[in-house]
């Protein structure tokens, strides 16, 4: 294989790619010190993407809480007013002894909690 | 337990199981969201609408295709259909992700989140679910439904930019002050195609 083909799958090398392509790229890299620099230059990269993505924002415990309402149990029911864009919704369900509620807003196409209770945590 | 099983379980009904495959899963979603709708509280409804559709459809997963892959594929779904119903304002003009807690950010993490805003979606996804998802470019082929070639063209090209606003002389020469396509928040979503697996 050429630089080139070689190039086009390092991005995935070693772990994404399969046993016989890996020993093309690993075959390749032994003696090109060009793919080798670059490879060095993708390593580095990945490190940098997922360092920068793992410190932003986190998902917040919420999420769980309107997901748990929506998916445990036993729905008793949905009562929803308005649209997408402007609009109100309750869900309650039963799951156990428990009883989830979800009061949100729909406000410009976002959602906005007002009062979620799941009891139960991710 | 390996996450085909645990996928059984949640198909069956077991909600302990859909609590373990949301810790699982419910992050690494939230990552690849924030990269397509790049607003954090659209992103969380993307995970959202994503974990119920898994709950729903775990059922319709019938295993000829890895569990990520599905679930990705829900996702990206799922945020084509937050940002259509998304008014223009919310979703385009952003520089940068909303954070509700920004502070004490390190230089360069910060510098590599701006520099992959910069790229165009489509190429900024392939780059989020290889480096960081580590998704194998088959695997990003079935979710973006394109052909492989396309995944590897895409990343080359990001990789490209990627060097170039990344450099230390960025912003200095003419070359570098090309502007990037930013048209659709990212194109093709509607074909978007989760392996034939999805809910």
């Amino acid at each position: 294989m050429n630089c080139e083909r070689i190039g086009a799958l390092l991005p995935w090398y070693p772990h994404g790619l399969t046993a016989e392509e890996s020993a093309q790229v690993a075959e390749h890299l032994r003696g090109c010190l060009a793919c080798q620099e670059e490879f060095a230059h993708i390593q580095a990269l990945r490190g940098l993407v997922g360092r920068a993505l793992a410190s932003g924002p986190a998902l917040r415990p919420e999420v769980w809480e309107r997901v748990a309402v929506r998916t445990g149990g036993l729905r008793l029911g949905r009562l929803r007013l308005g649209s997408g864009m402007l609009g109100f919704s309750l869900s309650l369900a039963v799951r156990g002894k428990t009883l989830p509620i979800l009061i949100e807003f729909f406000l410009f196409g976002r959602r906005v909690p007002i009062f979620e209770y799941a009891g139960g945590e991710p | 337990m390996d996450e085909a099983e645990l996928l059984a379980q949640v198909a069956r009904g077991d909600h302990q199981a859909f609590q373990q495959f949301y810790r699982l899963y419910a992050p690494r979603v939230f990552r690849y969201a924030l990269t397509l709708v790049r607003d954090q509280f659209l992103a969380e409804e993307v995970v959202q609408e994503t974990m119920i559709a898994v709950w729903r459809g775990a059922k319709g997963f019938r295993g000829r295709s890895q569990v990520s892959t599905w679930v990705f594929g829900i996702a990206r779904n799922q945020a084509w259909q937050v940002l259509r119903r998304t008014p223009q304002n919310l979703s385009e003009p952003e520089e940068e992700v909303v954070v509700l807690d920004g502070v004490g950010m390190v230089e360069e993490e910060e510098r590599v989140r701006k520099a992959l805003t910069k790229l165009p979606p489509i190429e900024r996804e392939v780059v989020v679910l290889a480096f960081y998802q580590g998704l194998t470019y088959r695997d990003i082929a079935a979710i973006l439904g394109v052909p492989e070639g396309t995944v590897k063209s895409r990343m080359y090209h990001a990789r490209k930019r990627l060097r170039e606003l990344l450099s230390p002389d960025h912003g200095r020469s003419p070359a570098s002050q090309s502007k990037v396509e930013e048209k659709a928040p990212f194109r093709q979503a509607r074909e978007s195609n989760v392996g034939g697996d999805g809910p």
